[in-house]
């Protein structure tokens, strides 16, 4: 925004300079012309006097002298001309210029009239501004000739260089363009500075949005300075951080709150529960256990809900770069033990079918990657019959990471496939104690890092959990 | 035996106070941390955090700074840092509700005994057949042999040599081992109990009860 900010503030400075410049420059150029063209006219008339009174004399040495001096002083090319005949000359080059074909076409046309301007060539030396005139011969009183004595009228040709006036003109607009390019440059400085008056308050918006965002709550950006759309922008910011920071709040001495009004209860039943234990004979013993075993789940569906609830409420936390490689090796090893007991042959393929492109490595949550894991291979192993087998893997692709989890029990129909990550959602025939809020909490903590979950039909009849997170090299 | 039972809810401390009786101690009951400092000295106090008239942190320090009586704390907040706070005022172990008479006898037992038989604050290794836990260094020695066990494996092992031969629930050890935060499964306690069971070589050092629990025994 800055910087766009700045080059249309210049844009629209440059637009301004040629628009008022240009038209200056062009105005300042024929003025120049006319003063340049003006000053060889008044010289050429004057001396087409003194030249007027050289040839009522017929006084040819004296003619070319007045020329001569004349060409000296003003360093130009002077001619007296009458139509096929030079009668006088001087100046840099004076024949060759006379030879010229346009010396001669000037020549001719100024032979019925005074006539001025300037000529170019292929050199811009060469170009010289002119200016010829007839000469008017009076009467005479020493013997009443004319000057078509010498073969015709006679024409006064005074030219002088152009580059002075090149250089004048050229001078005029290196000025302009300088003068321009300081205007620019001040543009610029304004520009940098309004957008700098325009960004800064948007910078501590951003700054304290993406603070409150990443959950430091009481966070806010200063109102007091910038424009006023800006400030109340920034008012309305901070109201609401105000109101985000009071419902986390809120939610948060909920989650306290309710965690030990269900808590105390449920601690108050299983110590009355365990002091009934001596009293009661063996057959209510094994009813006391079963109470006492219901309280257990009744605590674990609370603490799922709490936690459930926890992760729903909190702003996400940080994800972090998660070795998928490292973490599937550690469960493996950590589940090992439990899947012999069970007969289960636990299985880690790293780079299964797909070759990976990078280490495996994934963005999550911290602690997210091994509890997803935990809850999958929970499922996965009590899905498997003895002499079964229950295989890991995991393969990066196209930015992403996906973990399988494979057993090879019986299997889920699509529907159920779908609706095992419900809340207390329970495979008919599942084994009496759980919660029904594994897969649900599996769900969340991958969204929660950014990815997701699901089921799939195994090849071998079973299920294939997949989790898929993001890759961390891009 | 007495124990001060600070606990402003009656609705556990009862059935707390009776529980405790059944296994022996003499339980004196109060509602507030002001009768908590003024009662006649105890051998141990279960404090509840929760009291109506002050936190039992502020109470924990008080009865810390001018005895050394053991001291449990007792309470419904899961929080990392509470429990932090707790053992850093001084209190000698910290049990979460929802929680059951017998772990807590157990706990009961287990800070007792190192209150009473270590007084110079070393406690020497506990031995339970051929198996030595010191708790002071984190180490397992079987038959002389040191068992190299994770933080989890040892807590919970450690956790059921508190009282060997009592059953644990797999809750009590998820509330105990797990960070409350962490959701994994009751599984999770499976595969702990699995590992361990694999690296002192002998299943039988960890029995299951079914759908309840695990017990420490000595293989016969």
């Amino acid at each position: 925004m800055r910087r766009r900010l700045r080059a249309g503030f210049l844009l629209f400075a440059l637009a301004l300079v040629v628009v008022l410049e240009v038209p200056l420059g062009l105005s300042l150029a024929r003025n120049d012309r006319t003063t340049y063209i003006s000053e060889v006219q008044r010289d050429a008339s004057s001396l087409a006097v003194l030249v007027a009174a050289g040839l009522d004399h017929r006084d040819a040495s004296s003619l070319q002298l007045t020329v001569s001096q004349f060409a000296r002083a003003d360093a130009a090319v002077v001619a007296v001309v009458s139509a096929h005949h030079v009668l006088a000359a001087a100046g840099k080059g004076a024949l060759e210029e006379l030879n010229d074909v346009r010396t001669k076409v000037i020549v001719a046309s100024a032979a019925s009239g005074h006539i001025s301007g300037e000529e170019g060539s292929d050199d811009p030396d060469d170009d010289f501004l002119y200016v010829a005139l007839p000469v008017a011969v009076s009467a005479s009183p020493a013997g009443g000739r004319s000057p078509t004595a010498h073969g015709g009228d006679v024409v006064l040709l005074v030219a002088e260089a152009a580059a002075p006036m090149h250089a004048r003109i050229r001078n005029n607009w290196i000025a302009l363009g300088l003068f321009g390019l300081g205007v620019l440059a001040l543009a610029s400085a304004l520009g940098a500075l309004l957008a700098r008056s325009l960004t800064r308050p948007l910078e501590g918006i951003e700054a304290a949005v993406a603070a409150v965002g990443a959950g430091r709550l009481s966070e806010r950006t200063p109102v007091a300075r910038g424009p006023v759309e800006l400030m109340a922008l920034g008012e309305t910011v901070n109201e609401m951080a105000d109101r985000l920071e009071e419902l986390v709040h809120t939610q948060r001495t909920f989650l306290a709150d309710a965690s030990h009004q269900l808590r105390t209860p449920l601690t108050a039943l299983r110590l009355r529960l365990e002091n009934l234990e001596d009293t009661l004979g063996p057959e209510q013993g094994a009813e006391l256990t079963a109470a006492l075993a219901e309280t257990d789940r009744l605590s674990r569906i609370v603490d799922g809900l709490l936690t459930l609830a926890r992760s729903e409420g909190s702003l996400r936390p940080a994800r972090e770069v998660v070795d998928v490689e490292a973490a599937l090796r550690d469960r493996v090893e950590a589940w090992g033990a439990l899947a012999e007991e069970r007969q289960v042959t636990l299985s880690c393929e790293l780079s299964a079918t797909e070759p990976h492109e990078c280490a495996l490595r994934a963005l999550a949550c911290a602690g997210h990657l091994e509890q997803v894991l935990d809850n999958l291979l929970a499922n996965a192993l009590e899905a498997t019959p003895p002499g079964g087998k229950v295989s890991l893997s995991a393969f990066g692709l196209a930015g992403r990471v996906e973990v399988h989890v494979i057993d090879n029990g019986p299997g889920m129909s699509a529907a159920d496939r779908t609706r095992a990550f419900d809340r207390f959602w329970r495979q008919e025939g599942a084994p009496h104690g759980g919660t029904g809020l594994g897969l649900a909490i599996v769900a969340q903590l991958a969204r929660i890092s950014g990815g997701t979950a699901w089921l799939d039909a195994a090849a071998g009849g079973g299920v294939d959990a997949v989790v898929r997170l993001e890759a961390a090299d891009g | 035996m007495q124990v001060l039972v600070v606990e402003d809810d009656s609705a556990i401390a009862e059935p707390l106070a009776t529980g405790l009786r059944r296994e022996g101690f003499d339980v004196i009951l109060v509602q507030s941390a002001a009768a908590a400092l003024s009662a006649p000295p105890a051998d141990l106090v279960l404090l509840d955090l929760g009291l109506p008239d002050a936190h039992g942190f502020e109470v924990c320090r008080q009865l810390r700074a001018r005895s050394s009586v053991p001291i449990i704390i007792v309470t419904a907040r899961d929080e990392e840092t509470d429990r932090v706070v707790g053992l850093e005022l001084g209190a000698d172990d910290y049990v979460v509700k929802p929680f059951g008479s017998r772990e807590l006898v157990a706990r009961i037992r287990a800070v007792l005994r190192r209150s009473t038989t270590q007084p110079s604050g070393a406690p020497g290794p506990q031995v339970i057949g051929e198996l030595e836990i010191d708790r002071r260094t984190h180490r397992v020695l079987l038959a002389g042999e040191e068992v190299q066990l994770t933080p989890k494996e040892y807590d919970l092992l450690a956790l059921l040599a508190l009282d060997p031969g009592a059953m644990v629930t797999r809750r009590e050890i998820l509330a105990e081992v797990w960070d409350p935060h962490w959701y994994g499964t009751s599984k999770t306690v499976d595969v702990h109990i699995a590992s361990i069971r694999k690296k002192l070589g002998d299943p039988k050092w960890i029995e299951t009860s079914r759908g309840v629990g695990f017990r420490l025994a000595i293989p016969q």
